[in-house]
C-alpha cells in the first residue's frame, strides 16, 4: 500500500494550489456570489489552457491523458479555493458521461471542445420529486420521425444558463421497470422550447428550473441506447457523488488550517485559545474527520481507477464525509465564534457550500441506504 | 497511492488464516467466554501462543540475527488484523511482546537481546507492562515508582496499577524514577526490566467490571534489581516510554475486530424476526449497520495509515493517536448498536444459555469502556493530536 501522492500528483497539486491561490482569490468567489453568470470567462479560459477541463480526458480527444486519482487531487484544490463555475458538471457529470457512454463521432466532436474550455454541459438530471431513482424520471421524450420531443420540469440544473448543451435524462417508454425505458440526451441548450428559472440557494451557486416545452432533439443525439440509459445515469450518480466527495475534502481541509491559524493567533484570557483542552479537542475532532474523508475517498478513487468494483465504496465515502464536512464546518465555526458568523468572513462560505454538496448525488441517507443493500442486508 | 497489498502480503494473510483456523476451537467465538481466565482458558492460551511463536511470528519482524524472520512490518500489520478478527486468545500478550521486543531491539544492549529475546520469540515468557500507578495516569511523567541507585543494585519501592497481566507475567518492563533530581521532570525516568519472582515483589489483580481479573496492582518492596537490567540510557525512561505507546496506540486490529461484529450482526439480523419481520428489513436497524461498516471503513482506512507511516519509517505519534482515538470511540459505538439491535436479549451474560451470539457482544460491550481509558485517554489523544499533529501551543 502506499498512501502518498505520486510525484506528478504533487505537482499538480502544488501548481494547482498557487495558481488558485493567484487567480481565485476569495475576493472573485464572493463577487461571482453577485454576478450575473456566476463565474467568471477568463479563469475559465485560464483553467482551460492549464489542460484542467481535459486531464482525465485521452489525448486522442485532446485530453492530458491522466487518471482520475490526478483528477481529484485537482478537484480537492478547486473544493479548497471554492472555485466557482461550471468545472464539476462540464467535466466530471457530462464530461466523463461523454467519454463513458458516447459514439466515437460524438467523442470527437465535443471532448476536444470542452478539453479547450470551450463548451459548458450542463446535467439536467433531477426533477421537482427529488428522487435519485429511475421512478423520478418523468420528463418525457417522445419520437417524432427523426426525432424526439421532450416536454417536462427538470429542477436543480446546475449552471443551465452558460450551457452550451444540457445532458438530459428522460422518459421515453413508461412500463412497470422504471429502469426501463430511460434516454440520455444531449441538447442544444439555445433550442426553442426551454426556459430557465432561476432558484435561490444557500450556497449562491447557479441553479436552475429548466422546464422542457416541445423540445425537439435530432435521434442522433441519444447518448448510450434509447431506452438503456439507466446504467449510465446509475454511474453519472456514483461518478458525480465521489467527485463532490473530492470537492468536500478540499473545504474541509482548508477550514481546518484555517481554524487552527485562527486558534494559534486569537488571544482570551491572556492565552492563544487554541492552548485550551476545549479548543484542543474540537481542533483534533476536525483533523480525525478531515483525514477520514481523505483515505475514504482517495480509497474508492483509487479503485474507480483501476477499474475494481467501487458501488459500495463510493457510497460509503459520500455518506460519510458529506457529514464529516458539515461537523467539520460547525467545529470550525465555534472555534471561530462571532467573527466567523458575519459574510466579511471566509468560514461561512464553506459553511453554505457544505450543505449543498452534501445533499448534491444523494445525502447521507440516501447512500446509507445504498450501503445498506450492499453489505448483505 | 495504491491500497492493495501485493501478493505476498495476500498469501501470508492466508496463512494467517489457516493458521487460525487450525488453532482455534470451531466454537471459539461464541463458546469460548475467552476473557474469564478459566484454567481450561490459561492452556488453550499458552498453547496457542506458543502456536504462533513455533511460526516464528512473534519474531516475524526482527532482524535474523536475534531469530527474527526479517519480514516488513506490513506483515505483522496483516498478522494483528487477523488476529483480532478471529479474536486469538490473549491478543494483549502479543501486543506486549511487540512492546517489549521493540524496547530491546531499540535500546538494548547486546547482552540484554541475547538475555530475553529468544524467550520472547518462543512465546514462553510472559511480559507485563509497568507504565500506570494510582498518582501517575494520564500524567506518566509524573511517574513516582523509586528506583534507588545502591552502586551493585537498583533498590525498587513502590506501586504500579492497571498492570495487565502481571499475574501471569515473569518479567515487567517500566519507567521507574532514577534521578528524582533531574533538571527536567521527563529525565528522572529510567527505563528498567525487573523479574516478577524476585522478593519483594507482590501481585494483586483487581476484578473489572465486566469480570475478569487481568487488571493488577503491583506492589514493590525494596526490590533488589541488578543494574544491568537498566534498558537505554538512565535517565531516557521517558523517551522510551513514549516510543512503545506509539506501538500501543498502533493496530491493525481497530478495524478488523468491528468488522467481524458486524458481519455477525448482519446475519443475526436477517435470521431474527420481530413482528414477523426480519430486523433486517427495519430501516432503522439497515442504517445503524450501515452506518456501522462505514466508520469500520474509515477506522480501515486510518489503521492502514498508521501502518503505511510505520512501514516508510515517518513518525507516527500524531497518526497514531488518530486511529486509537477514532478506533477505540468506534468501539464502543459497535459494542452498544450490536446491544441496541439485540434488544432485551443483550443484557444477558456470556454464560447464559439464552444469549444471543454466546453473549460475544454483551461482552465486548462491558469491556469496551476501558479502550477510551487505556493505552493513553481519548482526552490525551485530542491532545496529541492537536499540539504534535495541528502544532497548537501546549497549555
Amino acid at each position: 500500500m502506499d498512501f502518498a501522492l505520486n510525484e506528478e500528483q504533487e505537482m499538480l497539486r502544488k501548481t494547482s494550489r498557487a495558481f488558485l491561490e493567484n487567480e481565485c482569490p476569495k475576493s472573485l468567489v464572493r463577487e461571482m456570489e453577485e454576478d450575473e453568470k456566476g463565474y467568471s470567462p477568463e479563469l475559465w479560459k485560464k483553467m482551460a489552457e492549464l489542460g484542467w477541463m481535459g486531464l482525465v480526458f485521452p489525448e486522442e480527444f485532446g485530453g492530458e491523458g491522466m487518471g482520475i486519482l490526478d483528477l481529484a487531487v485537482l478537484i480537492e484544490e478547486l473544493g479548497r479555493a471554492l472555485v466557482p463555475g461550471p468545472f464539476l458538471t462540464t467535466v466530471v457529470y457530462c464530461g466523463l458521461t461523454i467519454l463513458a457512454a458516447g459514439t466515437e463521432e460524438q467523442k470527437r466532436e465535443l471532448l476536444p471542445k470542452i478539453a479547450k474550455g470551450e463548451l459548458i454541459l450542463s446535467l439536467a438530471l433531477t426533477e421537482p420529486s427529488a428522487s435519485w431513482e429511475p421512478s423520478g424520471i418523468e420528463v418525457k421524450a417522445s419520437p417524432e420521425g427523426d426525432d424526439f420531443v421532450i416536454s417536462g420540469t427538470k429542477l436543480f440544473v446546475s449552471d443551465a444558463h452558460i450551457a452550451n448543451l444540457l445532458l438530459c435524462a428522460a422518459r421515453t417508454k413508461d412500463g412497470e421497470n422504471k429502469q426501463d425505458g430511460i434516454t440520455l440526451f444531449l441538447v442544444d441548450a439555445k433550442s426553442p422550447g426551454i426556459s430557465l428559472t432561476p432558484l435561490k440557494t444557500i450556497a449562491s451557486d447557479r441553479q436552475f428550473e429548466v422546464a422542457f416545452d416541445k423540445v425537439k432533439v435530432s435521434r442522433k443525439n441519444v447518448l448510450g441506447e434509447v431506452d438503456k440509459g439507466w446504467p449510465i445515469v446509475k454511474n453519472v450518480l456514483l461518478e458525480s457523488a465521489l467527485a463532490q466527495c473530492a470537492l468536500m475534502l478540499g473545504g474541509a481541509q482548508q477550514v481546518l488550517e484555517m481554524t487552527v491559524n485562527y486558534a494559534k493567533e486569537r488571544v482570551q484570557f491572556g492565552k492563544p485559545i487554541g492552548s485550551f483542552q476545549a479548543i484542543q479537542h474540537k481542533c483534533a475532532n476536525m483533523a480525525t474527520d478531515v483525514d477520514g474523508c481523505r483515505f475514504i475517498t482517495y480509497q474508492a478513487m483509487w479503485k474507480k481507477q483501476e477499474g475494481l468494483p467501487c458501488e459500495l465504496d463510493i457510497s460509503m465515502a459520500k455518506a460519510w464525509v458529506s457529514e464529516a464536512y458539515r461537523r467539520t464546518c460547525a467545529e470550525g465555526h465555534q472555534i471561530h465564534g462571532g467573527i466567523g458568523f458575519i459574510k466579511d468572513h471566509d468560514m461561512q462560505l464553506y459553511y453554505r457550500r457544505a450543505k449543498a454538496s452534501e445533499l448534491a448525488f444523494g445525502d447521507t441517507d440516501y447512500h446509507r441506504e445504498l450501503v445498506a443493500q450492499q453489505i448483505g442486508l | 497511492m495504491d491500497f492493495r497489498f501485493t501478493e505476498e502480503q495476500e498469501k501470508f494473510r492466508q496463512e494467517v488464516k489457516g493458521f487460525l483456523a487450525e488453532q482455534l476451537p470451531s466454537d471459539w467465538l461464541h463458546g469460548g467466554a475467552p476473557e474469564d481466565e478459566t484454567d481450561e482458558w490459561w492452556e488453550l492460551t499458552q498453547k496457542f501462543l506458543k502456536a504462533l511463536a513455533d511460526r516464528g511470528w512473534i519474531a516475524l519482524t526482527w532482524p535474523k540475527e536475534y531469530g527474527g524472520l526479517e519480514r516488513p512490518t506490513w506483515e505483522d500489520a496483516i498478522l494483528g488484523e487477523e488476529l483480532a478478527y478471529w479474536r486469538a486468545p490473549a491478543m494483549d500478550y502479543w501486543f506486549r511482546w511487540k512492546m517489549i521486543s521493540a524496547l530491546l531491539l531499540h535500546f538494548g544492549d547486546d547482552e540484554q537481546k541475547r538475555k530475553h529475546l529468544p524467550g520472547i520469540a518462543s512465546g514462553e515468557v510472559y511480559w507485563t507492562q509497568g507504565f500506570s500507578e494510582p498518582e501517575a495516569g494520564s500524567d506518566l511523567g509524573a511517574s513516582k515508582v523509586r528506583a534507588t541507585d545502591k552502586g551493585d543494585c537498583w533498590v525498587v519501592n513502590g506501586q504500579k496499577i492497571w498492570t495487565s497481566g502481571a499475574h501471569r507475567a515473569h518479567w515487567c518492563f517500566a519507567p521507574m524514577m532514577t534521578d528524582p533530581d533531574a533538571p527536567k521532570r521527563s529525565r528522572a525516568l529510567s527505563m528498567l526490566v525487573i523479574d516478577m519472582a524476585t522478593p519483594g515483589i507482590t501481585v494483586r489483580p483487581l476484578e473489572s467490571l465486566e469480570g475478569a481479573s487481568h487488571l493488577c496492582e503491583v506492589f514493590f518492596d525494596d526490590v533488589r534489581v541488578p543494574k544491568e537490567n537498566l534498558v537505554g540510557e538512565r535517565g531516557r525512561g521517558w523517551l522510551a516510554a513514549m516510543a512503545l505507546v506509539n506501538i500501543e496506540r498502533s493496530g491493525t486490529g481497530f478495524a478488523s475486530l468491528p468488522q467481524r461484529i458486524l458481519e455477525e450482526l448482519i446475519t443475526y439480523s436477517k435470521q431474527t424476526k420481530h413482528n414477523g419481520v426480519p430486523l433486517s428489513e427495519d430501516p432503522l436497524i439497515r442504517h445503524k449497520l450501515a452506518q456501522m461498516a462505514i466508520e469500520i471503513q474509515v477506522c480501515r482506512m486510518l489503521a492502514y495509515r498508521t501502518a503505511w507511516v510505520q512501514a516508510t519509517g515517518q513518525d507516527v505519534t500524531s497518526v497514531g493517536a488518530i486511529i486509537k482515538l477514532f478506533g477505540s470511540e468506534m468501539m464502543q459505538k459497535v459494542s452498544n448498536t450490536g446491544l441496541q439491535i439485540m434488544g432485551l436479549h443483550s443484557q444477558l451474560v456470556p454464560s447464559s444459555e439464552r444469549a444471543t451470539l454466546g453473549g460475544l457482544i454483551t461482552r465486548d460491550y462491558m469491556w469496551n469502556l476501558c479502550l477510551t481509558i487505556a493505552g493513553g485517554t481519548s482526552e490525551i489523544q485530542r491532545i496529541i493530536i492537536s499540539t504534535m499533529g495541528l502544532g497548537l501551543p501546549r497549555m
